[in-house]
């Protein structure tokens, strides 16, 4: 514990807290006042950002140092974000020192900046070890010791006011938990960047947004959907302002039954469609009726009206969500707890807790819940393949856990949504389209206890989960769920800003000043990552399926090769679970997930909780390095493939792409590879922390992985 | 590498109903413990055939099946048709019992034949398709137990209940009017406890030849050579050759080159059960050393020995880079206090100048006990859903597992990081001082982490230097109540596997290995884990007259890799993080019995047909290249312009 920092940080407290105390700070505060006009010292803006306070000679404390080690520098506030900017910025260009880069970068936000958005609480701490919780409308007066900010990625920052002018700490303390806390939609900064964001890229590269009925066609006939249509009954938000315009209900329910039962449905949360099997068994979601008992006839009607759009004899079933999965409310208990576990500010804390983890961990009932969403969609599945029944998910309003199951049913019946499309289709649809209130959930703007949930968290979870347990049937990798949970905190993207499409419609048409204002989708991942980076969205047992290898290298023996092999016992297991069934199953080469759920398979997503938490960080270990060296033995396999048909004069063949982080054209930057040294956080490893203890880590660069490699960097032969 | 082919990948998916299970010889549960699974979905005129479910590779068609495995397996087409158990070189049927129920825990009550041999009991019921087959070897077996009298109504009620040592409990229902069970249960008796019944081990009477001899794979001279030991600090000494100055020490030991034969017997008298320090390994550049031994005799009136004090300053003065020594004293401070009283101890830092004390806070082998009780307990048949993880750590043994780790973390920290030497003892140097050195080497010193190198390992700090291996797994005797026994090596193995956990391409062995030498610990199928010492093994010359259980592992090397295995990433010493929140449960061992534990598509299997597909690209590169090369040797006459070909690896 004794270790002093790395030499590249300007170390200032440490053993000789006591002597920088002493030490005249006028002096340090001017050399730094007259620095503050290097335009280095400023904060990167994004398009009507604006700097609204700033505070010099603040403190940014490195994780887990006790508040011992950290750095100096000016701490902004702006409409966007908190930054802190410092003299000793580093950066993965430049030649590392021994110390482990954060190889993620995105290109809104500077390793130190964090979005307002994206700060779930602030604790202020005056003296000694209390602590203050900060909510909207709080006011200090005081000096502040230390500031820490909670964030909804797990991380926590810790700033310290000690050398800080006392006017200009308190008012970026004020600063910071005002404008943290909006009370008013309008004071949303999407408002100030929407007036000033242009869309790039034309529409021809549109994502569907499911806002028009050729969207929902699109889908419907993807899935060869029939028997259900695409209705315009809510155009203008006339029946429903919860729901998109355009939605897919049976094709026997006229407009004009759909509006006559829609006052009987919370906010108009009447039948929706959401996925067909090829043989018309049906997925659907549906709101509790108000007062069952009377108007139950409105149910009983859309019931029936399922049961004629695939001519299905047998009655469709209703799943109560209530019953067999945990609430909004339970999500959000757990939530609480969970943070509370795995955000932890010190070492002492981290080793008190480490003995009753388990028990802590079983006490959050994250993990059951989890189990309980994958067991309702494992029912849910084999009601519809098994049991060939429609299935109709009932949920109070049919926007929170419904659109956990029902998205979690589609990946599983249909590898589409495995694919990252696929998956940001889906997202759009059943998420956006069809109301998660996102805005509430993840208060964005001083939403009631009671209305925030991490219900988007726990889905991303229980896909991690399926994962998990099947490594090679996901185009994406567990860095794509948790970067996509960070991105959701960024505040800026259009889809996961509002509760609603009809909010959405109403803000982008409107703006703050009755103006058209225009927002970026998330799924515009260029906007925050380079290729380099998205390549680490990847998966390459995925990638390898589809380049079509195994099937090249078949030579004239009668052995099949590995993967097609591979795929038929695969095949074969699938249709084993399905003995009963095997001769009318519908579809064949379909592969259906089958979950497990009992709590001895169902884990904690590491990446995502517990990524910021230093000590349990493994050093040159952790998924990540199974993930790389896939990674190189996918890109190996490529180079092989491609030598050898270069040997057998088969020169039209180009060298396919892997599209990932070892590819051929991906390593313009070589650099990075060396500068990037792997960890079980890569790639969002935080600064170390260098532990004292342990001063002999030996980091391994992500280039090493290449040392030995067969893959052949000729660039002459490299894609067009 | 090269023939890793095909039909090795097709044992790759085997493999994973084989990591399930005991492994191919002892064929084991493959059928409980892959219901659906277990047939070899790549052979079809053998599918359906009852021998397939022993054994995935005996199922494909001979050409297929590694030879070495076939030697084994020889005996099963002969027998498949029927119940007949297939038999090893040796093996004799003993008893038999028909009409007897199984009482699968995961799959109800299923009828069929049970037979015991000398090595093995054998189940098999072909009520259902394919067949469901239980293959059990006897070593396993630590109680037999009648259960229901000649009185008992009631179905099933009225049989044997049977305490393996490897997670499970087996229950089979007789009829009573059949009076199978007093011939089975006398049989089981008799050949599962062959100590207590004054019989020979199994290991004796099988005589596989597996082409490879693992009797060589350790050879003491050779591995302190590689150490670069002896050298200028350290020397060779037979002292101890005829096992008399420490019975429970190998007959070749180094020590200070400083120290004389006539120190080393005075401190050995003044080191429980004569268990002076000794070398374990060398840091090949900082020469910092890990050395161990038993604890020294202090007793109540704190006695003192200046040999013992001069010889622990050898140790330090061999390490020119430090002057100063870490005695890491793996017990609990508590207990080392209470040795005092049965004439054990500490060393006290005022007599050992520059030595630094520390305690590692690890318990004894009674606490291990029970908490793998407990652990069974939450673990087999079934698991208690809503209180998982609680019940995880209500058992304590992850937290035994964390203390290990962190243990041995800190010995590789002192030798590393500080260029210190560590001297590690418990109490008779034997359970947690093995653990220490053990772990410390492997996260030192990659050797320790090939397959080789890990036999080599297991050689050197638990054989050799006399864990009880005898005692502590209880081989062959009828004593389940034991206070000796305890899970002391399991232990050691289950934080071998948190370590390949954590560092998934550091090891070039799979987990497959780790339960293959957990199934064997207990089989005795193999002369390597029988007794408790060397001189004892010498005694019963196990090299001659028993199989090494390296024989059977060598002999199919690809079987036991790690596919992702980057032995150029790992020269270095490896940290675990020893905290709960990196530390699991090894479900894959402890819940194998269990076919929902199982994983869905399990990813060691894709890594490794990576590994295949990229070995099959490699070997025809190779082969057209030759081709061409030849090809260019006979238009030698005209220079072709051709472009060199790229080199490959």
């Amino acid at each position: 514990m004794k270790e002093k920092g790395k030499a590249t940080f300007q170390s200032y407290v440490d053993k000789s807290e006591e002597t920088l105390i002493d030490e005249d700070s006028n002096e340090e505060v001017e050399q730094n006042a007259s620095k503050f006009f290097d335009k280095d010292l400023e904060p990167n803006l994004l398009p009507g950002e604006k700097i609204i306070s700033y505070a010099k000679s603040v403190l940014k404390f490195d994780p887990f140092m006790n508040k011992k080690q950290g750095t100096s520098g000016h701490l902004f506030v702006t409409n966007f974000k908190v930054s802190f900017v410092t003299a000793d910025k580093s950066s993965y260009e430049e030649v590392p020192s021994k110390s482990a880069i954060k190889r993620q970068r995105n290109k809104l936000i500077d390793e130190n900046d964090i979005p307002l958005t994206n700060i779930s609480n602030i604790y202020q701490c005056i003296s000694g070890s209390k602590k203050k919780k900060m909510t909207s409308g709080n006011i200090v007066s005081g000096q502040t010791k230390y500031l820490e900010l909670y964030c909804k990625d797990f991380q926590i920052h810790t700033f310290g006011f000690k050398f800080t002018n006392k006017e200009e700490g308190k008012a970026i303390v004020n600063a910071i938990v005002h404008h943290t806390f909006p009370t008013r939609a309008d004071l949303l900064f999407a408002y100030d960047f929407g007036d000033c964001f242009q869309e790039q890229g034309g529409s021809e590269d549109a994502f569907p947004e499911y806002n028009c009925s050729k969207d929902w066609e699109n889908e419907m006939s993807r899935q060869n959907c029939k028997g259900w249509r695409v209705t315009d009954v809510n155009i203008n938000y006339n029946l429903s302002t919860s729901l998109s315009e355009y939605f897919v209900v049976p094709g026997q329910l006229l407009n004009s039954d759909l509006l006559q039962a829609a006052g009987q449905f919370p906010s108009g949360r009447i039948l929706v469609w959401s996925f067909s099997l090829p043989n018309g068994i049906s997925l659907s979601r549906i709101s509790q009726v108000q007062q069952e008992s009377e108007f139950k006839i409105f149910e009983v009607k859309m019931l029936s009206a399922i049961k004629q759009t695939c001519g299905n004899s047998i009655e469709p079933e209703v799943i109560d969500l209530t019953k067999c999965c945990p609430t909004v409310k339970e999500v959000q208990q757990s939530y609480e707890k969970l943070k509370e576990l795995c955000m932890t500010v010190s070492i002492k804390e981290f080793v008190t807790n480490d003995l009753s983890w388990y028990s802590n961990l079983d006490n959050t009932q994250w993990l059951q819940s989890i189990c309980k969403c994958l067991q309702t969609t494992d029912d849910v599945k084999k009601l519809m393949v098994n049991g060939k029944k429609d299935v109709v998910l009932k949920e109070e309003q049919s926007y929170d856990i419904s659109c956990i199951i029902c998205s979690l049913v589609q990946i599983c019946l249909d590898p589409y949504y495995r694919t990252i499309t696929g998956f940001q289709q889906l997202i759009q649809r059943e998420w956006i389209a069809l109301g998660h209130p996102f805005q509430k959930r993840h208060n964005l703007i001083a939403a009631t206890e009671a209305e925030q949930s991490p219900v988007f968290l726990m889905f991303l979870d229980c896909v991690w989960q399926l994962m998990e347990q099947f490594p090679s049937c996901f185009a994406f990798t567990e860095t794509y769920l948790t970067t996509l949970w960070d991105s959701v905190h960024l505040g800026i993207f259009k889809t996961f800003l509002f509760d609603n499409c009809h909010q959405q419609k109403k803000f982008l048409k409107e703006g703050r000043k009755l103006k058209q204002v225009n927002l970026p989708s998330v799924w515009k991942w260029n906007m925050q990552f380079s290729d380099d980076d998205l390549l680490l969205f990847n998966n390459p047992l995925y990638n390898i399926k589809n380049l079509k290898i195994a099937q090249g290298i078949k030579n004239g023996t009668s052995k099949e090769t590995a993967l097609v092999l591979r795929d038929k016992l695969y095949a074969k297991k699938l249709t084993e679970l399905y003995r009963d069934d095997d001769k009318q199953l519908f579809y064949v080469n379909v592969e259906v997930l089958h979950p497990s759920y009992t709590s001895a398979v169902i884990k904690l997503w590491k990446q995502c909780y517990l990524r910021w938490n230093s000590p349990a960080e493994i050093i040159g270990g952790g998924n990540p390095s199974q993930y790389l060296q896939q990674c190189l033995l996918v890109e190996e396999i490529i180079n092989l493939h491609h030598t050898m048909l270069k040997l057998q004069k088969k020169q039209s063949q180009k060298r396919p792409k892997s599209e990932l982080i070892f590819q051929n054209d991906g390593l313009k930057s070589p650099t990075f590879l060396d500068s990037t040294y792997l960890t079980s956080s890569f790639p969002f490893t935080p600064n170390p922390t260098n532990q004292g203890q342990m001063n002999s880590f030996v980091y391994t660069p992500l280039s090493s992985y290449l040392q030995h490699s067969v893959i052949d960097y000729d660039y002459t032969d490299a894609v067009e | 590498m090269d023939r890793l082919g095909t039909n090795n990948y097709t044992e790759g998916a085997g493999a994973r109903s084989k990591a399930a299970s005991s492994s191919s010889i002892s064929a084991s549960d493959r059928s409980i413990s892959m219901p659906n699974e277990s047939p070899s979905s790549s052979s079809k005129e053998s599918a359906g055939s009852p021998s397939k479910s022993l054994c995935s590779s005996a199922s494909t068609s001979s050409e297929n099946v590694p030879a070495m495995e076939m030697k084994v397996m020889r005996d099963t087409t002969k027998f498949g048709q029927s119940d007949e158990p297939p038999l090893l070189d040796g093996e004799k049927v003993q008893g038999k019992g028909y009409d007897v129920t199984y009482l699968c825990p995961y799959r109800g009550a299923v009828r069929g034949a049970l037979t015991v041999t000398n090595y093995k009991l054998y189940f098999k019921s072909s009520e259902r398709e394919p067949p469901f087959i239980l293959d059990v070897a006897l070593g396993v077996i630590s109680r037999v137990e009648k259960i229901g009298g000649a009185t008992s109504r009631g179905e099933n009620s009225y049989g044997i209940d049977i305490l393996c040592k490897d997670m499970r409990n087996l229950r089979f229902a007789h009829k009573q009017e059949n009076h199978s069970r007093r011939q089975v249960f006398e049989k089981i008796q008799q050949y599962a406890f062959p100590v207590t019944n004054k019989l020979p081990f199994f290991a004796m009477e099988f005589k596989e030849d597996y082409g490879e001899n693992g009797w060589r794979t350790y050879d003491a001279l050779a591995e302190y050579k590689r150490q670069k030991v002896p050298n200028d600090s350290w020397r060779i000494t037979k002292i101890n050759e005829n096992y008399e100055l420490c019975d429970t020490y190998p007959a070749v030991l180094a020590v200070p080159a400083a120290s004389a034969d006539d120190d080393i017997r005075s401190v050995a008298a003044f080191r429980t059960r004569g268990r002076f320090p000794v070398l374990s390994w060398i840091h090949p550049e900082s020469q910092a050393t890990i050395t161990r031994c038993g604890q020294p005799m202090v007793g109540v009136a704190g006695k003192r020995n200046k040999d013992d004090e001069r010889y622990i300053q050898m140790i330090m003065d061999a390490n020119a880079q430090s002057h100063k020594l870490y005695i890491l004293d793996a017990r609990p401070s508590v207990n080392a206090v209470a040795n005092k009283a049965k004439g054990g101890g500490y060393e006290n830092e005022d007599s050992y100048q520059n030595a630094e004390l520390v305690f590692l806070d690890i318990h004894n082998i009674h606490v291990m006990r029970e908490s793998l009780r407990k652990l069974k307990e939450i673990c087999f048949p079934t698991i208690d859903e809503a209180h998982w993880l609680s019940n995880i750590e209500s058992t304590h043994w992850l937290e035994h597992i964390k203390q290990i780790l962190a243990g041995a973390v800190r010995v590789a920290d002192k030798v590393e990081s500080n260029k210190t030497s560590v001297l590690v003892h418990c109490s008779d140097g034997w359970d947690r001082t093995a653990q220490m050195t053990c772990l410390a080497m492997l996260m030192l010193d990659p050797y320790y982490r090939t397959i080789k190198g890990f036999e080599v390992l297991i050689e050197k700090e638990w054989l050799s230097f006399g864990h009880k291996f005898a005692q502590r797994v209880g081989h062959g005797e009828d004593k389940h109540s034991d206070a000796d026994r305890s899970p002391v090596f399991l232990q050691f193995i289950d934080c071998v596997w948190q370590m390949t956990k954590q560092f998934p391409n550091a090891f070039e062995f799979n987990e497959h290995l780790l339960i293959t030498i957990m199934d064997h610990l207990y089989s005795c199928l193999f002369g390597t884990f029988l007794y408790n010492c060397e001189q004892a093994r010498v005694k019963e010359k196990l090299k001659k007259n028993t199989v090494s259980l390296w024989s059977f592992i060598n002999c199919q090397l690809d079987e036991f890799k790690n596919p992702l295995y980057a032995q150029y990433l790992h020269k270095h010493v490896l940290f675990p993080v020893a905290s709960l929140r990196r530390i699991e449960l090894w479900t894959g061992y402890y819940c194998r019995w269990n076919p929902r534990m199982r994983p869905q598509e399990p990813i060691h299997l894709r890594n490794r047909e990576l590994l295949v597909l990229k070995t099959q690209l490699q070997q025809k590169v190779e082969d057209l290249q030759r081709e061409l090369e030849t090809k260019n040797a006979r238009a030698a006459l005209e220079p072709s312009p051709q472009k060199s070909v790229p080199s490959l690896v």
